[in-house]
């Protein structure tokens, strides 16, 4: 995102918005979790 | 009648699987969903390890609550309110055991932490989100970024709609000063 001033709260928000769009993505953790939950586990409740 | 995407049959397969015992279907529920569940849990905590361990420890809840899982809403979104549980209890066990080791500055409204900038005039948004206290980011990053009502994040958040409104206000002012700094 550029730094600026926003001409208002609607210019802000627009800028915003457009910006979150972006940032709900998938982010790999650097190490597989998957030993570590399948240690523990145990037979689900049904 | 409408088709349910592919991916949601075999989602809605895995589970049943998953819920007979068969963790190899649990495992792949867990690679289909561990980069939303571990980016939903950096943005909550700003801080990788942490992340990390709230990741894993919502997995190991979801395997254990898998019983009880009836399809009611999606399975990821059912995952999200396990994942943030999680952040918000892991938080609240940190604060206990801090609270009898220092005093901390929790207001980073006065004292914000220096942002990560990009070049000349670029900011990082993740960077300034980062800097947000603790309650007006949470809410933020479920609003804003992963598109939750206010009921719905206040409800996961376990405050009142009024509190969630105000804390995106918060959110949003700071983030702008910060912005336009």
């Amino acid at each position: 995102m550029k730094k600026r001033r926003f001409a208002n709260e609607a210019d802000f928000e627009q800028a915003l918005t457009k910006e979150c769009a972006g940032l709900d993505r998938h982010i790999e953790p650097k190490q597989d979790l998957w030993p570590g939950i399948r240690a523990p586990q145990q037979p689900p409740v049904t | 009648m409408i088709e349910a995407p592919e991916s949601q049959i075999q989602d809605r397969e895995l589970i049943q699987g998953a819920q007979s015992g068969d963790s190899r279907s649990f495992e792949e529920l867990y690679r289909r969903n561990i980069g939303r569940i571990h980016g939903l849990c950096i943005r909550m905590t700003a801080n990788e390890a942490l992340a990390a361990d709230c990741a894993q420890q919502a997995f190991i809840q979801a395997w254990k609550k898998l019983g009880s899982f009836e399809g009611r809403s999606s399975f990821s979104t059912w995952l999200h309110r396990i994942a943030v549980n999680e952040v918000l209890s892991f938080k609240r066990r940190e604060k206990r055991q801090q609270h009898h080791l220092e005093v901390i500055a929790t207001d980073m409204e006065n004292d914000p932490p220096k942002m990560t900038a990009g070049d000349g005039d670029d900011v990082d948004l993740n960077a300034a989100i980062n800097t947000l206290p603790e309650g007006a980011r949470h809410v933020f990053v479920l609003h804003m970024i992963h598109g939750y009502q206010h009921d719905e994040v206040a409800d996961m958040l376990g405050v009142a709609v009024g509190t969630c409104k105000a804390q995106l206000h918060r959110a949003k002012r700071l983030l702008r000063q910060r912005l336009e700094q």
